[in-house]
């Protein structure tokens, strides 16, 4: 028989190294010494040239000569393709503002094991799942929404801006998102988007290019480009644009 | 038995430093203000509250007394109150005051922007460059020194507790019991008309929900609406300095519009109708015209005379009759004489 002291000695004991066990793990919730991090930095081109806002300067395929004054969009659905088949899937889904550097850097919550990458993918805009009228309460992404009367949800992307025709201007805005039932999201697979990751956490730039938005395989008068919002053959056809909008700048 | 011995008196010991805590507890009995809980209404965002300035009971009932007193004024002439009136949504006709509902959302304040932050700095601005309050005479008053010891421990009146006081009171400023709040709560359904108008403004027909739109009605950003050709008045480009936001205005809510005369900046419309026909066909290019003005080379959307009528209908679903007949919001003051308003008592 234990003498009452020590039996309480060893209840002490017990419940300081479980309270102890306990603290370890709260602050430890995952090992993740052997992931590291990964970045997307997204940067906005009009061709060549970085994008600046508010000035008319850029000309498209059709040869409106034009500005832009907002860019705002969502990203989501990030798959980071193994090349052993394995696909990690990035649940989080990003507001991109052109015109916020904070918001063009975004860092996974999910690291990545050290290993090679064949490819990334992502979802342009949102997939049903994600846009749902009252997903995004707080600003600014609720300022996104995409009307009920339209079908509920969010805006993919608003870019907007004018357009200089011989001296007379006009305002033009590609607000794409789903309209009524039909869904307009687009996922894009990254050509030479393959890395390897190796001691180190990983930087992946991605560079749209505005330009690209206006043409192949369709051909847009950013005259035309206006109201197109309840309009369900443009919003198709900006969609169909929006395969080589982006590309791979560097991996570091 | 030694071990056992020890626990005891470390509990002892422990016990006595709580013995210890409750004296000094018992000595600042004087500040226990009572904490409120603001809930946030289903589809609202969070709220923009400052983390060192925690909702009170004896907060709040400081902040409506200060909002409704001509103490704060340095010229004994103004009270918050007196241009922001209850009866207009905490607007004012007569001076064509912006309207207090739902500020707690707010980021930026003001026309321009002036004020950005929460609630406490716009309140600290009108305290310390509107009012210019004259802090001597709430520290030299027989009564709000101690009301502010209650809310705040402080022995002192600066005018940040001032400013506190005022954003508590205006925190609890929120309207979310409109018809078009029940409507959406499924509550109670719109008219054939009002119905009409919701898919004219929630469309690119009528394209008002891109600055007015979410929740609370207002994007709380900034835009050149088509006013003018020629801005006269300066507008967000005296904050930033920016070329391109001349003649840009904060968007501000349309909950309680029709409550909110006159309309834009300048006051310049007395209606909604006038409001309504300078979108339809009186809308005027300039070189910073927000790009969201699709229709400015028709003039404006070219409503008919009913898309007009229902558009209108609509926006009277963004009143809010609980709000104004709300007596937590009314003037403490009301029942006393009018003598002494303005010290408070």
């Amino acid at each position: 028989m234990l003498g009452r002291s020590r039996f309480l000695l060893i209840v002490l004991i017990a419940v300081g190294l479980c309270l102890g066990f306990s603290a370890l793990r709260s602050q430890n919730p995952k090992i993740t010494m052997n992931d590291y991090p990964i970045t997307f930095q997204f940067i906005h081109k009009v061709g060549d040239e970085m994008l600046i806002m508010d000035t008319i300067r850029y000309v498209n395929l059709f040869g409106n000569k034009y500005s832009v004054a907002a860019l705002k969009y969502f990203v989501s659905g990030f798959v980071i393709h193994a090349s052993n088949g394995e696909n990690l899937e990035l649940k989080e889904t990003f507001y991109i503002d052109a015109s916020n550097s904070n918001t063009c850097r975004l860092s996974a919550t999910r690291k990545i094991p050290p290993g090679t990458y064949s490819g990334i993918s992502f979802i342009f805009g949102l997939d049903n799942v994600v846009n749902v009228s009252g997903r995004f309460l707080n600003p600014p992404e609720n300022r996104m929404e995409w009307p009920d009367p339209m079908g509920g949800g969010y805006h993919y992307m608003k870019l907007e801006g004018k357009i200089d025709s011989g001296g007379e201007i006009a305002n033009f805005q590609a607000h794409s998102g789903k309209l009524y039932d039909t869904p307009h999201f687009l996922r894009v697979s990254l050509r030479n988007s393959s890395f390897t990751v190796d001691q180190k956490g990983i930087i992946i730039q991605i560079v749209m290019d505005i330009n690209n938005w206006w043409k192949n395989p369709h051909t847009f008068d950013l005259n035309d480009i206006t109201a197109i919002m309840d309009n369900g053959p443009v919003q198709q056809q900006l969609m169909e644009n929006g395969a080589d909008v982006f590309t791979i700048g560097s991996i570091n | 038995m030694k071990i056992f011995l020890l626990i005891i008196a470390f509990v002892m010991v422990g016990m006595s430093f709580e013995s210890c805590n409750k004296r000094i507890s018992r000595s600042e009995m004087s500040f226990r203000p009572a904490p409120v809980t603001l809930p946030i209404p289903r589809g609202f965002p969070y709220m923009n509250l400052a983390a060192d300035n925690p909702t009170t009971r004896e907060g709040v009932q400081l902040g409506r007394m200060l909002f409704y007193d001509q103490i704060i004024d340095s010229g004994y002439k103004r009270s918050c109150g007196q241009c922001h009136i209850l009866n207009e949504s905490f607007s004012s006709a007569k001076e064509n005051s912006l309207p207090h509902v739902n500020l707690v959302w707010n980021y930026t304040f003001l026309w321009n922007g002036k004020v950005d932050g929460s609630l406490e700095n716009i309140m600290i601005f009108e305290v310390d460059s509107f009012f210019r309050t004259d802090l001597n005479r709430l520290n030299e008053h027989k009564k709000y020194p101690k009301l502010f010891k209650k809310a705040f421990g402080v022995d002192k009146i600066t005018s940040k507790e001032v400013g506190y006081a005022l954003a508590q009171f205006e925190r609890t400023l929120t309207s979310t019991n409109s018809k078009y709040d029940r409507f959406l709560r499924s509550e109670e359904p719109l008219t054939e008309a009002e119905e009409a108008g919701r898919k004219i403004f929630f469309t690119e027909k009528g394209d008002c929900f891109h600055c007015h739109g979410t929740i609370l009605l207002t994007d709380n950003t900034f835009h050149n609406n088509g006013l003018d050709s020629i801005p006269t008045l300066k507008g967000r480009d005296v904050i930033t300095g920016k070329k391109n936001d001349r003649g840009k205005y904060k968007t501000p809510t349309l909950r309680n519009i029709t409550l909110t005369p006159p309309y834009m900046h300048d006051g310049r419309f007395k209606t909604l109708e006038q409001v309504i026909d300078f979108y339809c066909d009186q809308v005027k290019w300039s070189p910073t015209i927000d790009p969201l003005m699709k229709q400015v080379k028709h003039g404006g959307i070219r409503l008919n005379k009913e898309e007009r009528e229902n558009l209108i209908a609509f926006l009277y679903t963004f009143t809010d009759t609980s709000y104004i007949n709300n007596p937590a919001f009314s003037d403490p003051f009301q029942a006393r004489s009018s003598e002494k308003k303005h010290t408070g008592y």
